[in-house]
């Protein structure tokens, strides 16, 4: 019999009694000073304002972290949104299979919708339904966030649910489980470590967007909510370079924070969530994890507070149930039958809603723009493809060699795996402008900057997963590959390509996904009084936009969503089956 | 492990009685005339893994169902308890239509089933769920049951930390502590070692002898493990496979705690196994080889002849045990055999009967013994071995009808998709997919057809099949 080993908390809890000590006063002025925030924050967002006079963003730097929990407080919002939107659409998708047929390529086609060129919409939606106040632009940027974040959740969460052991589904069968306790006891679990990583990444890729939305040009007008965005902004238009490293700083800090205080715990926290039945390889670990565990106030919170809620939450499902089961025992045709009428005449009146409002602007489209323009646009889209391809194979030349090197080596990569998340966390478009001083200065023409400037926020993506990849190798075949003398190329095509080749798929996708939302901002780029423009379709989405175009902003998008789900099915899809049937090892 | 006597029972049983006269026990659940077929993904073959099936679960009995696997064994345990539906027939609870899941079930997993993120404790107190007990009763029900099984002390431990027999105990707890009419065990030993099975097997014995939850009034299990049955079941039912059916039952009188050592436990043991190679291992082949006479086309769908399944066994499988007959150099019975080879009797038997059906050995009753062709092969050379193998597949209807269809077929090469909707419709009991992989395998060593995995496409090869193989690798 192996002895056991108590995690501390139960260790903790055998003990008993009253523990204060100071982690708990810390943990104490923290959840109070986090509540106190939400509350001032909160309040400012219903802020009025006055487009004639806005209120200037101040560059003192004191500002600076006010300006960051405004932004944090944006990305918190959008987050909790996602989640919500996350854990709803993916529990039905995965548990309705007529549903299914429906939601799941609703969400590929989302997914594929570049998001930035949907930000002159959604704002002069939303201001019209806040009039007179900042709310409308908050909740525009707020929106945005979660449209860059919700769709990979979604889709993260669906594949955990279905593939939950069947077994374990069984158990819950037959000891007769109720939805609630279905829900909390095996789905949530079993799929928390991965809506943990997934969350993880896509909150890296909303800063990205919060750093776009803060700021933004619609109808001429010059929008700026106060943030860490907007703040650079500011320092840029000013040239005002100090405040604008205190602006990168202050990012940077943030994201490291997220990193260490948020994400590495709940990731070292959610390793009891595995379902491999064996113990084994090096569990994750985080500092601050292990102070939280030191708390009896978070163990006092979870124990009383917690539980009665999970008591109350079993109640009510319970009685659901039993509502449910009663109703459909004294009228069971009649009851199904009503709530399969309202569920096709709800799914009716949506789909006949969106045909109708598709009708409205395809008919605008057609009145608005000559076939010569639409043409045109089309043919901007080929440069912008042109552009993200020739993103994907220069990022994939360069890092795939650096990032085989870091892979191969445990201790590099144990460092610089983090590192390569963070950079690819840290919104570049706040350093766009700098980079074009620097284009200006060495006249490159904007054509091939901008695929530098893509290049600056996607190529991570390929690099840390060309480094998991190459930390995936089995150690046999790397000792069966020396044993045999392969080396240099032919080493790289036995072994390492074909290894990494479904990693580097992965994160293909992800970086060539972002180049085309990146066009939006990389074709066009402002330095002080200086314009630079790129032949292509992201630049063509930004000028519509800043003239308020309607029509051309609507056939545009459609383009670049075309565009983007033919290359999902022609290359991509191909290439991912490729890597899961021939090149999965083990 | 005594059991403490606030768990006995005061008054005495009255299941022995129903036991000894079964007319008289009451019938828990009963699949009556029930078949389960699943289609295939996105419209392929579908599989028929159960065809017209009774099962009556009595009051008082210790049922165990017998069957290799693959045979259709959980798929009735699933049935019964309300976790899948016949696609014919009917489930009867007391006499009444099953809906839903069954209320008087519990069951015990082959993988534990157990959830990692929950402890002992947790984990057992699942099994009060559907009775809807709560705080201090709940808590000492899921104590009582974890003394009961023996895990006192580990209450606060994660599955993770636990041996393989320590995580079974808390599926036996689990499932006790939701005080189950009918306790259902999906071959709950089988992923243990032997001693930690053996072990667990005779505690689960004496639970059951004395009863160890009041409402307990049979337990129905499931297993491939023909000592197993005979050391636990009053009754044994049979299974054969492709597909799945009832074929025997065998009544299991020897008194409990049973002597494995024991002549009448050896002539039981016997009798299930003459039922089980009755069946599996006729001495009357089902199809006698035409001459070696390749059938016109179209013949597969003629079906005045019947076409024989091949076993999903591999090449080196059936050397093996030619090998292995060679250094004994006498008959084999297939019993000893499983045991000396660690498989379960089904997987033996599998390939004993490929060998068999290929002509390398004959099996009068259970036991095995090469034929002359059998010496033969194994003296030849690599070359040799091929073409004797060639040969032998050749005789076989399902190859003949194969070479027939893929020579017609244009450039001699056929989908492998419609390749297994012709397998599914020629032999619907059979999953194609696996018959699919079978008939790659022994068509390769034969070198008579190959599968081109990137066009998804099976061909026909012809003389000196080496040449054209290293040209396209280079190529």
């Amino acid at each position: 019999m192996k002895p056991l080993a108590y995690p501390p908390a139960t260790a903790h809890q055998l003990e008993g009694g009253w523990r204060f000590t100071w982690v708990d006063l810390v943990v104490l002025l923290a959840i109070f000073g986090l509540l106190w925030a939400l509350v001032v924050l909160g309040g400012d967002m219903r802020v009025q304002f006055d487009e004639l006079h806005p209120t200037p963003l101040s560059l003192d730097p004191w500002y600076i972290p006010y300006y960051t929990a405004r932004t944090v407080l944006r990305m918190l919002i959008a987050f909790c949104a996602s989640l919500l939107f996350t854990l709803a659409w993916g529990y039905v998708a995965a548990h309705n299979r007529r549903a299914r047929r429906v939601m799941l390529p609703v969400l590929d086609i989302l997914q594929s919708v570049p998001v930035l060129g949907f930000l002159s919409v959604t704002v002069t939606g939303f201001l019209a339904l806040f009039p007179g106040s900042l709310l409308g632009v908050e909740c525009a940027a707020i929106f945005a966030i979660f449209t860059a974040q919700a769709w990979n959740m979604t889709f993260g969460f669906y594949h955990s649910l279905v593939t939950i052991p069947a077994e374990l589904r069984e158990a819950a069968r037959v000891y007769r489980m109720n939805g609630w306790q279905r829900f909390s006891l095996l789905e949530l679990p079993a799929a928390s470590i991965g809506l943990i990583w997934n969350s993880m990444m896509s909150f890296g890729g909303g800063w990205f967007f919060v750093a776009q939305s803060e700021a933004i040009t619609v109808l001429h007008k010059n929008i700026k909510l106060p943030g860490l965005g907007s703040y650079m902004a500011s320092a840029v238009e000013t040239g005002n370079m100090r405040a604008a490293v205190y602006a990168i700083v202050a990012m940077i800090a943030t994201i490291v924070a997220f990193d260490q205080l948020v994400w590495r715990p709940l990731i070292a926290w959610a390793e009891k969530f595995k379902i491999e039945q064996t113990a084994a390889g090096e569990a994750p670990q985080s500092w601050f994890l292990e102070f939280l565990q030191r708390s009896f106030v978070l163990e006092w919170l979870s124990e009383h507070v917690g539980d009665a809620f999970g008591r109350a939450a079993r109640r009510i499902a319970d009685a659901g149930s039993d509502a449910a089961r009663e109703l459909r025992a004294r009228a069971p045709s009649a009851a199904r039958a009503v709530l399969r009428l309202v569920a096709w005449a709800v799914a009716t009146a949506i789909v006949a809603w969106l045909v109708v409002d598709a009708f409205g602007i395809a008919r605008v489209i057609r009145t608005q723009l000559t076939p010569g323009e639409m043409l045109r646009v089309v043919g901007l889209g080929f440069l912008t493809f042109l552009r993200v391809a020739a993103m994907t194979l220069l990022a994939t030349a360069i890092w795939t060699p650096i990032g085989v090197w870091i892979g191969l080596r445990p201790r590099v990569a144990r460092i610089a795996q983090p590192l390569a998340q963070i950079a690819a966390s840290f919104p570049v478009n706040m350093t766009f402008p700098f980079v074009v001083g620097v284009f200006i200065g060495l006249h490159v023409p904007m054509g091939l900057g901008a695929i530098f400037l893509m290049a600056l926020g996607t190529q991570w993506y390929i690099l840390f997963n060309v480094i998991a990849g190459a930390m995936a190798i089995p150690g046999d075949l790397r000792e069966a590959a020396r044993l045999f003398g392969l080396d240099g190329w032919r080493l790289w095509r036995t072994l390492i390509i074909p290894a990494i080749f479904p990693f580097w798929v992965t994160g293909a996708i992800t970086a060539a996904g972002g180049a085309w939302n990146a066009s939006i901002v990389a074709e066009v780029a402002t330095w002080g009084r200086e314009r630079l423009v790129a032949d292509g379709l992201g630049a063509f989405i930004s000028q519509v936009t800043e003239r308020g175009d309607s029509p051309a902003i609507y056939f545009s998008i459609f383009v670049m969503s075309v565009f983007v789900v033919v290359i999902n099915r022609v290359v991509w899809r191909r290439l991912y089956d490729l890597a899961e049937t021939k090149y999965r090892l083990g | 492990m005594r059991l403490p006597s606030f768990l006995r029972p005061a008054q005495p049983l009255p299941e022995t009685a129903a036991a000894r006269d079964p007319a008289k026990a009451e019938l828990l659940i009963e699949l009556h005339r029930a078949s389960k077929s699943y289609e295939g993904a996105d419209g392929g073959p579908g599989v028929t893994v159960l065809h017209d099936v009774d099962v009556e679960v009595r009051e008082g009995e210790m049922l165990a169902l017998l069957g290799q696997s693959g045979s259709g064994k959980s798929t009735i345990l699933r049935l019964m308890a309300g976790l899948s539906r016949p696609t014919q027939g009917t489930v009867l609870r007391h006499g009444v239509p099953l809906s839903g899941v069954n209320p008087d079930v519990a069951i015990v997993f082959q993988s534990f089933a157990l959830y990692p993120w929950l402890t002992v404790e947790e984990n057992v107190a699942i099994g009060a769920i559907k009775r809807r007990v709560e705080g201090p009763d709940a808590a000492e029900e899921v104590q009582r049951a974890i003394d009961l099984i023996g895990l006192s002390g580990y209450e606060n431990a994660y599955p993770k930390q636990l041996s393989g027999g320590m995580r079974q105990r808390v599926g036996f707890a689990r499932a006790l502590v939701a005080r189950p009419e009918v306790l259902l065990m999906d071959e709950a030993f089988s992923a243990l070692d032997i001693l930690t099975a053996e072990n667990l097997r005779t505690e689960v014995v004496r639970l059951w002898e004395d009863r160890a939850t009041a409402d307990l009034k049979s337990i129905f299990f499931v297993t491939h493990n023909i000592e197993e049955a005979v050391s636990m079941a009053s009754r044994i039912l049979v299974m054969s496979s492709h597909p799945g059916r009832i074929t025997t039952e065998i009544v299991n009188p020897l008194p409990y705690p049973r002597d494995t050592n024991a002549a009448s436990f050896a002539a039981m043991m016997d009798k299930v196994r003459d039922a089980i190679t009755a069946l599996a291992l006729p001495d009357q082949p089902e199809e006698r080889p035409p001459g070696g006479e390749v059938p016109q086309a179209g013949v597969a769908a003629e079906p005045a002849q019947r076409i024989e399944s091949i076993p999903n066994v591999s090449v080196a499988q059936i050397v093996g045990l030619l090998e292995i007959l060679e250094a004994s150099q006498e008959t084999i019975n297939v019993f000893d055999l499983s045991a000396r080879i660690a498989k379960e009797f089904g997987e033996t038997i599998a390939i004993v009967k490929a060998a068999e059906m290929l002509d390398l050995v004959d099996t009068p009753k259970d036991d095995v013994f090469m034929m002359p062709t059998g010496w033969y092969f194994l003296a030849a050379a690599a070359p040799q071995r091929k073409t004797l193998f060639r040969q032998a597949i050749m005789r076989l209807r399902l190859f003949q009808i194969l070479a027939a269809r893929l020579a017609e077929a244009p450039e001699e090469r056929m989908s492998a998709d419609d390749l297994k909707e012709m397998l599914a419709t020629m032999l619907p009991y059979d999953t194609a997919e696996n018959l699919f992989q079978t008939i790659v395998a022994w068509g390769r060593f034969a070198e008579i057809l190959d599968y081109d995995q990137d066009a998804d496409e099976v061909f026909l090869i012809h003389e000196e099949p080496e040449a054209p193989a290293d040209a396209k690798e280079e190529a």
